[in-house]
């Protein structure tokens, strides 16, 4: 039954784009057809959430737009295999995904694992009893908006994510700044929802902290 | 079946999903419930989001213009080197004509 119903969704028609431009499931039909513009439409209309996606993983633009460059080839190249029931999107995600970690793998710098690294993030304190204690809740949010974009609160927050663990850090910006999907952050990474949320909640927190921290030394 | 959130730790855990809105009903009234009843909370409630907020403020980036025409181009070399598919070349603009759109039918 389950199955059924997966099939109807899938052969169901594309929801039509608020742009009115040919959706994605379109666009990659007439490109594995052919049709060139069709495939230049979808670089188009992927290439910015790719970049943020290479950006976030490899650390660096140069190496962002090595990313760019090899994913968008390869899904050219591969376009023939790829089948309508999955998301372009994800399908593409993945791929650039890949060639960010052979990229960060080449030079040494695969990102770092649970394992290999045991995980002391800052977080709030609780009393026994599971109740916050004071030192956890000191109020700057009023005045992280008057501070909003001063220099020395840009550096606070770079060091701080800068000091997450990578897979931390790299589902942070996905999620909170570039605004992916937790689906799509789990299929680019390989992990699962609730693990891309867990890393979430915990580099919020750790981020929390460290603000915090910055607050109430700028008093 | 609402069971009461007690603890601030059972509040803080919830945290992620309530703010983006995701929490079941019924949790997020229990969180709210708690909140009504504990300041630390409410501040806690409110750096959470400040966080979130002064990161992507702080680390937003769009793709450089150059990045988008270096790779179109990029794209279009490695096309041109290596014909795979019987087609016009994707990446020279010059060639892209406007593509129709869907209301234009009918
Ligand atoms: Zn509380």
């Amino acid at each position: 039954m389950a199955d059924l119903n997966q099939t109807q969704r899938e052969l169901a028609p594309e929801e039509p784009r608020p742009d009115g431009q040919p959706g994605d499931r379109e666009l990659v039909e007439r490109a594995q057809q052919g049709d060139g513009p069709a495939f230049a439409m979808l670089v188009e209309r992927h290439q910015r959430q790719l970049y943020r996606l290479a950006l976030r993983m490899t650390g660096s633009e140069a190496d962002a737009q090595e990313v760019l460059q090899e994913a968008f080839l390869n899904a050219y190249q591969k376009l023939p295999l790829f089948r309508g029931e999955a998301q372009f999107s994800s399908w593409l995600y993945r791929i650039a995904a890949n060639s960010a970690l052979m990229r960060l793998r080449r030079k040494r710098r695969a990102p770092d694992t649970l394992a290999e690294q045991p995980l002391e993030l800052a977080g709030p304190r609780f009393s026994a009893e599971g109740y916050l204690e004071p030192a956890s809740s000191s109020d700057w949010s009023q005045r992280a908006d008057e501070k909003m974009m001063s220099g020395e609160l840009g550096d606070a927050i770079n060091k701080a994510v800068a000091e997450l663990p990578d897979d931390y850090r790299t589902v942070f910006l996905l999620k909170d700044v570039d605004g992916l999907s937790n689906e799509d952050i789990a299929n680019a990474l390989a992990l699962t929802v609730p693990a891309v949320k867990s890393r979430l909640h915990r580099a919020r927190l750790a981020l929390r902290e460290k603000l915090g921290e910055f607050f109430d030394g700028a008093k | 079946m609402t069971s009461p959130i007690h603890h601030c730790k059972e509040c803080v855990d919830l945290l992620g999903e309530y703010v983006e809105g995701v929490l079941p009903p019924d949790r997020a009234k229990a969180l709210e419930d708690h909140l009504s009843t504990c300041p630390p909370c409410i501040t806690f409630v409110r750096t959470y989001r400040a966080t979130r907020k002064l990161c992507r403020n702080a680390l937003a980036t769009e793709m450089p213009k150059e990045l988008m025409s270096s790779l179109s181009s990029f794209l279009g070399d490695r096309r041109r080197s290596k014909t795979r598919l019987p087609t016009t070349d994707p990446f020279d603009t010059t060639h892209v004509a406007p593509l129709p759109l869907r209301g234009g039918r009918g």
